[in-house]
């Protein structure tokens, strides 16, 4: 049985979060793991090796591109997608030079979400999507 | 047009009952948004069918789910719903139709309710343009509209611009709720909506897609993130023009944190076209 793809997502917003977990549940990707800022993602980020993970650019304390870059760093092919209203050409090409698969601007709807992760997983040689 | 049913009253034109029967029997006149969207070509009978089915098993509105399929841009709703708006019966017809006033005195009345209107509406507009930030605050104005539309369903207005040296918060568990966020650049500024109870909940029922009745932890974050999703946007747009700011996380501001932090603030109310919201837009550059 193929597994479920497993997603990591960082956003200081509840909301965001709650949103993300809502839209994704009875779709074949599982958010394991929800984090308010950069450093608690960076706390669990070894240890649950998620495959996909969904990054809020503008956060108290570390930034998103900070929290990518260390991501980066632990594991070099994880597809992180930065998740912002702030969806400026210049930011997109920031956290794409960084090594940010994909930018996805909110705010976003439930199929929009699925699509966007379904493309960014089928686009990389590791999906896992069943 | 509940503003213009309070014209009347103020004006001795018509009874409290008589507004309120005129006001119910206008409501029978809606033309709903699936046939407008049929008739401007937007949407087809059939995207019109499959979204009736869906509205079976969702409690959404139609625009709301041809949004969500991407069916409609936001543009075109918006426009959907000014024609909608525009193409109910007026108030005025109906008054004159029940015999609540002669059409001459109706007339009248029309159109210095209107001249009033355009008056207030060009000052408005006049003192916007004057402001400092004038381009920066027409854009999150802009905004803020866009996302009550989308969230709401409902077209916002502007019903005043005014200067003041701080925001009242009260005290009482009902106050309404300050979210603010900054932006810096060459200039510190800080936007915020002044929200009431009901407000809040309404909004937040709507993005989490389940009715909210308290104000807790979730339903705050999600207004926070209504403010977030307008503030980034509308700083995205103003790169553009060269205008470049950075945002910090928005927050729920305390009666403190405006004291200190907001002086000397624009201040514009919005209402829904039936008059039913309290929402206050203000905007501030900070010391």
């Amino acid at each position: 049985m193929t597994r479920k793809c497993r997603v990591l997502a960082v956003d200081d917003s509840a909301f965001t979060l709650t949103i993300i977990s809502t839209y994704l549940e009875h779709s074949e990707f599982e958010v394991v793991a929800a984090a308010r800022s950069g450093n608690q993602a960076l706390d669990v980020f070894e240890e649950l090796d998620p495959d996909v993970v969904l990054l809020d650019i503008v956060m108290p304390g570390l930034s998103g591109q900070e929290t990518l870059k260390r991501m980066l760093s632990i594991k070099p092919h994880i597809r992180v997608v930065m998740v912002s209203s702030l969806g400026t050409e210049e930011d997109v090409r920031e956290c794409l030079d960084i090594g940010a698969k994909d930018f996805l601007p909110k705010p976003f709807t439930k199929e929009d979400l699925i699509q966007f992760l379904r493309r960014v997983v089928d686009g990389s040689e590791e999906g896992h999507v069943q | 047009m509940k503003r213009f049913g309070q014209f009347l009253l103020t004006r001795g034109l018509v009874s409290d009952a008589g507004l309120r029967e005129a006001l119910a029997k206008q409501s029978d006149t809606i033309v709903p948004v699936g046939a407008l969207a049929v008739e401007n070509h937007y949407l087809t009978e059939e995207q019109v069918r499959t979204i009736g089915e869906a509205q079976r098993v969702v409690d959404k509105r139609l625009g709301e789910i041809a949004l969500e399929r991407q069916w409609l841009t936001g543009d075109q709703l918006q426009e959907l719903l000014e024609t909608q708006a525009n193409r109910r019966q007026m108030l005025g017809e109906v008054l004159v139709q029940l015999g609540q006033l002669p059409p001459e005195a109706m007339n009248r009345a029309i159109a210095e309710f209107e001249a009033i209107e355009n008056e207030h509406g060009r000052q408005l507009r006049t003192l916007l343009s004057t402001l400092p930030f004038s381009e920066v605050i027409r854009s999150l104005l802009e905004f803020t509209a866009k996302h009550f539309l989308r969230t709401t369903r409902q077209p916002v207005k502007m019903t005043s611009v005014c200067f003041e040296r701080c925001l009242d918060l009260g005290s009482n568990s009902n106050r309404p709720r300050f979210f603010s966020q900054r932006a810096v650049g060459d200039r510190s500024l800080i936007f915020g909506l002044l929200l009431d109870k009901s407000t809040i909940l309404h909004l937040a029922s709507r993005m989490l897609e389940e009715e909210r009745d308290a104000l807790d932890e979730l339903v705050l974050d999600s207004v926070c993130e209504f403010v977030n999703m307008i503030v980034g946007n509308c700083l995205a747009s103003l790169r553009k023009d060269g205008i470049r700011l950075h945002p910090e996380p928005p927050r729920l501001w305390n009666a403190d944190d405006v004291e200190r932090e907001l002086f000397a603030c624009t201040r514009v109310e919005m209402v829904y076209p039936d008059g039913e919201l309290n929402a206050v837009f203000s905007f501030a550059v900070a010391g």
